[in-house]
């Protein structure tokens, strides 16, 4: 289907702009930011010469167009800069602290579907109902608490009151996959309860619509089963806006995760920009900020392109 | 959905008593404003008072929340940061109405390049979570009240416009504003006279909804030590405080937790309930 081609490839050209955009942006941090980066590099040890050497090594006293282009070519060949208090590369600090936010966004957001969705399927199948009324109730506190409210508020129950679970730090997967899920199983919980009330809301709503169609009232004359009728015909109908819902909540997610992460101290990419701000630190502010936004843009572009997918008339009623 | 023309009181009432989401909503709002302002009398203590003898202290007569890890009356500091989170919360959003609603309007009405150019605008802001926008231009400006204020406005700009401006397209071609462009109304009379009110409701809701979202970046923020400084009082960087302190004694943290979720209860249940209210779908009472 050209017309369906052709949106996609329009899709994927329009993500190149918002990407420059943002690239300039993140480039922005460090030189808007107040305070010179040669004087907090040498620290005690500046003098004019000094300065004036590390100024032309860290390519500063080029035209700032220049330095974008600069950046950005390093950028694209790996070299994302260096901390300025202990000069380790960002790639080797990005590889270490990456995968733990990862972990935690992909656990959170699978936890949050895996309950989300049947959890709604079931409401929409018997409206008023308890299942119904108890999603409600969830659905209320998910939106109001906020996902490192609960955090603490699950570490005041589960890790100081009875003592179930660790309240914080880290174990890496390769070390022990036990200890790993035991430290994530709070921080993964605060974020998904949130997601959670969101998706099963827009579930339920969707397929409370679904349900009401004539195609499901044929199937079910032809004598087949409630079970089937829902989850194989009306679910594949009712997915889009959920589709929708889960793209735009997984940006939310990561935001969350920055503050969580900080809560439980688990050592991700949102724990070191938080850091970095605090210490001024801003090559990692840069790269923390630059690996997010990317993160957020590639799932903000599957997400239309899942949307596309799933319902091939957008691509014909699009401007 | 034109205005009423009749007199507002008594059909206000009985709107009201109707919609038990949008009241119970709008009272706690009023109540957390009225609290906010009139901290210094409903008050024992000063927020920065610190009482030696009695540290992290359970709630008590004298300390009906109990006491902080550094001795401070915890519904002291409790009352006045709510002084913070509803002006960054009112401040935050009447900002970005302020930027937002003419963007909307502009490029719903006009549309073409206008709109083309202001949607690409809000698209690349979209491009980051918001709290790490708010983080990045803390990095650039600094902390305060001020900054978090501008900080989530900016994120909260695209927003408003862009649900404004498709209420702008589906009201445009109403047969009223075709009626009223053949009586010789101008641009400007067309588009705040006739398009505006009836366009503006779904941005209101998801205003109100920001506003709870606010109260949630704003928490979220203090606790990351990015928002307001010491010793100004904020429950988010109470949560911070206490955090070390969560296993000898709760109450630091959870009167701030409770008062979070109830301030963020609040203005959801305005924004829920005003959409509600704007439904056409609902019947009027």
């Amino acid at each position: 289907m050209p017309i369906v081609l052709r949106y996609i490839l329009r899709r994927l050209l329009l993500t190149v702009p918002v990407l420059v955009a943002m690239s300039v942006f993140v480039f922005a941090i460090i030189h808007l930011a107040p305070g010179d980066p040669v004087q907090a590099a040498l620290g005690l040890s500046y003098s004019p010469g000094a300065a004036a050497v590390l100024r032309h090594q860290m390519g500063l006293d080029q035209p700032i167009v220049q330095q974008y282009f600069t950046w950005v070519g390093n950028m694209l060949h790996g070299d994302m800069g260096q901390d300025l208090i202990s000069h380790q590369p960002l790639t080797d600090l990005l590889s270490q602290r990456l995968p733990v936010t990862l972990e935690l966004t992909i656990l959170s957001m699978g936890l949050a579907v895996c309950l989300a969705i049947p959890l709604g399927v079931a409401a929409a199948r018997k409206p008023g109902g308890i299942v119904d009324r108890c999603l409600a109730g969830i659905t209320l506190l998910g939106i109001s608490v906020p996902d490192f409210v609960l955090g603490t508020l699950l570490i005041l129950l589960f890790a100081a009151t009875l003592n179930w679970l660790p309240p914080e730090d880290y174990v890496p997967f390769s070390q022990s996959p036990g200890d790993n899920l035991r430290h994530l199983i709070l921080p993964v919980i605060a974020l998904a309860l949130a997601e959670v009330a969101y998706i099963s809301q827009t579930t339920r709503a969707s397929m409370l619509e679904t349900l009401q169609q004539d195609y499901i009232t044929f199937l079910r004359a032809k004598g087949i089963r409630e079970g089937v009728v829902a989850y194989r015909h009306a679910l594949r109908n009712a997915a889009v806006p959920v589709v929708t819902v889960i793209g735009v909540q997984f940006g939310a997610l990561l935001g969350g995760a920055i503050v969580v992460e900080n809560v439980f101290s688990l050592p991700g990419v949102g724990k070191m920009i938080v850091d970095a701000v605090s210490t001024r630190n801003y090559p990692i502010v840069q790269g923390g900020v630059l690996v997010i936004a990317l993160i957020f843009i590639l799932v903000n572009l599957v997400t239309d392109l899942l949307y596309t997918v799933l319902n091939p008339r957008i691509a014909y009623g699009q401007p | 959905m034109e205005r009423a023309a009749s007199r507002p009181g008594p059909r206000l009432g009985r709107m009201l008593r109707r919609r038990k989401a949008l009241t119970g909503g709008i009272s706690i709002v009023l109540l957390l404003v009225l609290a906010a302002v009139a901290a210094p009398w409903i008050t024992p203590y000063t927020y920065h008072t610190i009482f030696y003898d009695a540290i992290l202290a359970p709630p008590s007569s004298s300390h009906i929340l109990g006491t902080d890890g550094l001795g401070r009356d915890v519904y002291t500091r409790v009352i006045y940061s709510f002084q913070i989170s509803l002006r960054v919360a009112f401040g935050s959003v009447g900002l970005s109405l302020l930027l937002g609603v003419p963007l909307g309007l502009l490029a719903g009405y006009w549309g073409g390049l206008v709109d083309g150019m202001v949607m690409r605008l809000v698209d690349m802001m979209l491009a980051f979570p918001a709290i790490l926008m708010a983080i990045s231009l803390i990095a650039i400006l600094g902390q305060g009240l001020g900054v978090m204020t501008l900080a989530i406005a900016v994120v909260y700009v695209p927003i408003l416009a862009r649900v404004l401006r498709g209420s702008v397209l589906e009201v445009k071609t109403a047969a009223y504003v075709e009626g009223a462009r053949a009586r010789g109304a101008g641009h400007l009379r067309l588009m705040l006279r006739h398009i505006l009110p009836n366009s503006i409701g779904p941005t209101l809701v998801q205003a109100a909804l920001l506003m709870a979202f606010a109260i949630q970046i704003e928490a979220g923020l203090s606790f990351l030590g990015l928002g307001v400084q010491p010793p100004t009082p904020s429950l988010g960087y109470m949560l911070q405080e206490n955090h070390e302190y969560i296993s000898l004694s709760p109450w630091g943290t959870l009167f701030p937790c409770i008062a979070i979720a109830v301030a963020v209860l609040a203005f959801n249940l305005v924004g829920t309930g005003l959409r509600d209210l704007l439904d056409p779908r609902r019947k009027h009472g």
